[in-house]
């Protein structure tokens, strides 16, 4: 892992009506480093990827990527991002490969990429037929191989596992690894925890848009008192525990 | 340039796909309605011993555009801040906001062109005459539209999001701004004789400036706006406002079945939160035309008659009117069935995994299709009564025979709300003239609804509900 910070979280706030969905979250992510955002529905981890992907803008506080201020630069910003979101809509009348072709043109990346990334998810078989005819799994696997096309230096991926085959999975994480390992900088939102201690070199836990616990995979089991059970009990303490 | 290129091409290839997808409608019911418009419209244009005069066509024409405008906001809106739409993508890639912009404005200039085209068909079947000024117009109105539409979308969602009086007004001011002038153009094309040489160059002139003025607010508010309403417009219509008086009310008027009221509550609550700018326009044109028969009422336009006796009537000039009206209003209302269906086909599933009988889904859309048209009849009753146009005798007759026509009308709606789910414009058209149909033989003469009702609205109910299973059951229908 490098020193190099890629992605800079300062202080972001985020309010919708009366709700505080992110109260003054701060985060770094270093260049070949993986970070896992963890949390329990509604606390704030995908309010906090929206604003880092500049989907939505922080009340406070600003996002860096690669020395780009998202505010300011967001061009130069999004241009380093590849972004997996939870929820995914595509062109129902579009073929795969189109939509992957569609994606590169706007990041400005190479077609060669599009091939590349086609044969890594197993998309061949299905990359000349419409995406409105496509399963979960194929769904979840375009939306992948999109985040991917362009070489960012930063991915954001929200629930990258849901709807693979534990094929898929396994593949994945090892993409993942090679990819830290090359330098790119990983944040990744799962419920899957065993992929995520895996996976992860740090993981912060949130709770009501604050950050309750932060540090590797084995500074949260020791923060949890809790060595040698799973690490679903480990999350489930720090993010429900009102005492940490 | 090159992004919007990309953008574009991706549309017009689905475009052509969703194209190829309709072709039986396309070539089949398209020319069916333009052969029935060409003889039917057509002719009635042609033969008219009346034409309206240069103030009521434009009149007519800032009506109709301010109806567009209106129907169109919610959809505009989506399709800038890509609200559940594959252009979400755009927003999370290095995307420049004025490439957003322009797609957003060039997919409204392609709807717009429909109107565009319309009105040169209007032209054409009143035998007017073509130049490079009628279709300049209609290229100004094209712009107009899509400019103005697209204006509207971004000063409806500020207002949304940050409310207030000042911003009220800009919605209003921009929607009007841009329906005097697309109103104006309209009038120039559709006009056959054309307008004065004044008014025509007015409408020019004005035309330009205003797609000119009304794209670069757009930009510059879009591109002020943009990151702090993007959030908002997703979340636009998600607040809660009438809670359990909905829900209470959906209970009594279901007779406490329990999977009927729930349904019936959803769709409520869904066509107050405005679910589609269809609604407003929907209301919109029943306010219109209630407002018409009281100008009727009041005015002269009516032929005095006289009645000879107690159940003639029902044929007066003024009572005929209230009656039509009423059957307009209450089938504007309906119209409101098909495209709500339509809007829920991608959540259906949830019917059918509870295991949803068609015939409760299809007896639920009959309930709404009642609830929504009940305002029309006590309006243009009250309307009617109100205006002393009435005799006070008939007062409760009339009472009787509008609710009567709210009976037939929504029953004929709701019978047909699934005929064609998937397809809101083509249900659009059915339900209105099934409606129009039945509520319009009813109003020149109540028993006639009873055959009607007896021999086609039951059938009709019968084959409502049996399209209804089909469809919960995941029949393409």
């Amino acid at each position: 892992m490098s020193e190099e910070s890629l992605l800079i979280v300062e202080e972001v706030t985020k309010r919708y009506g009366e709700t505080l969905a992110v109260d003054a979250v701060s985060l770094r992510v270093a260049a070949g480093e993986v970070y896992a955002l963890l949390g329990a529905n509604g606390a704030g981890k995908s309010t906090l990827i929206r604003m880092m992907t500049g989907l939505a803008e922080p009340d406070a506080g600003g996002v860096n990527v690669c020395g780009d201020d998202m505010r300011r630069r967001p061009l130069a910003a999004k241009r380093r991002v590849g972004y997996l979101p939870e929820e995914l809509y595509f062109y129902q009348r579009l073929t795969g490969r189109e939509y992957l072709r569609l994606v590169a043109g706007l990041k400005g990346a190479q077609e060669s990429r599009v091939s590349e990334e086609v044969e890594f998810f197993e998309l061949s078989a299905v990359e000349g037929k419409w995406v409105g005819g496509y399963s979960l799994g194929m769904r979840k696997k375009l939306g992948l191989a999109a985040a991917f096309v362009g070489e960012p230096r930063v991915l954001i991926l929200d629930e990258p596992l849901n709807g693979l085959d534990v094929e898929m999975m396994r593949k994945l994480r090892l993409r993942v690894e090679s990819e830290r390992d090359a330098g790119r900088a990983f944040i990744i939102s799962s419920h899957v925890m065993s992929f995520v201690e895996r996976v992860a070199d740090r993981a912060g836990v949130m709770r009501a848009g604050r950050f309750v616990a932060e540090g590797s995979p084995a500074d949260l089991r020791r923060l949890a008192g809790m060595p040698d059970e799973p690490f679903e009990d480990v999350f489930f303490h720090l993010a429900r525990n009102d005492e940490v | 340039m090159h992004q919007l290129r990309l953008i574009a091409g991706a549309w017009l290839l689905e475009g052509g796909r969703w194209a190829r997808e309709n072709l039986y409608a396309l070539l089949v019911l398209g020319p069916l309605v333009l052969g029935m418009t060409y003889f039917g419209v057509g002719r009635m244009v042609r033969d008219a011993a009346w034409s309206p005069t240069e103030a009521q066509t434009l009149v007519a024409g800032v009506l109709a555009a301010a109806c567009l405008v209106a129907l169109s906001l919610s959809r505009a809106s989506v399709e800038v801040y890509h609200v559940r739409r594959p252009e979400w993508v755009l927003d999370a890639l290095p995307v420049t906001l004025g490439a957003q912009l322009w797609a957003a404005l060039a997919r409204r200039a392609a709807h717009a062109c429909a109107v565009g085209a319309v009105a040169l068909v209007l032209r054409w079947l009143a035998r007017g005459e073509f130049g490079v000024e009628v279709f300049a117009s209609a290229a100004l109105l094209v712009c107009v539209l899509a400019s103005g539409e697209v204006l509207s979308a971004l000063v409806w969602v500020r207002w949304s999001h940050r409310r207030g009086a000042r911003r009220a007004l800009a919605v209003a001011a921009s929607v009007a701004a841009c329906a005097l002038t697309a109103g104006e153009l309209l009038a120039s094309v559709v006009r056959p004789g054309g307008l004065t040489v004044s008014s025509r160059t007015a409408a020019l002139v004005c035309g330009a400036l205003m797609a000119v003025a009304q794209a670069v607010v757009a930009f510059v508010l879009h591109a002020r706006w943009r990151a702090a309403d993007s959030e908002f417009a997703k979340r636009l219509g998600a607040r809660e406002r009438w809670g359990a008086l909905v829900e209470r009310f959906a209970k009594r008027v279901c007779g406490g079945k329990e999977e009927l009221a729930a349904q019936l509550a959803r769709d409520l609550r869904l066509v107050l939160r405005g679910f589609s700018s269809a609604v407003y326009a929907a209301a919109g044109v029943g306010v219109l035309l209630t407002l018409l028969l009281v100008a009727l009422l009041l005015g002269d336009v009516l032929a005095e008659g006289t009645a000879e006796g107690f159940g003639s009537t029902t044929w007066l000039p003024s009572v005929l009117a209230v009656k039509f009206v009423c059957v307009m209003v209450s089938a504007s209302l309906a119209s409101l069935v098909p495209v709500l269906v339509a809007h829920q086909e991608p959540h259906l599933w949830l019917e059918r995994s509870v295991g949803l009988k068609g015939e409760d889904a299809w007896r639920a859309k009959l309930y709404l299709a009642r609830v929504l048209t009940a305002p029309a009849a006590v309006a243009t009753w009250v309307a009617g009564v109100l205006c002393g146009a009435v005799p006070a005798a008939y007062a409760l007759p009339l009472l009787a025979e509008c609710a009567w026509l709210w009976w037939l009308v929504s029953t004929a709606a709701g019978g047909l709300a699934f005929e064609m789910p998937a397809q809101p414009g083509l249900a659009l058209i059915l339900v209105l003239c099934a409606a129009l149909a039945a509520g319009g033989l009813t109003a020149f003469l109540w028993p006639i609804g009873l055959a009607i009702y007896g021999f086609a609205v039951q059938p009709l109910c019968m084959r409502g509900a049996m399209r209804a299973e089909m469809h919960m059951k995941g029949f393409e229908i």
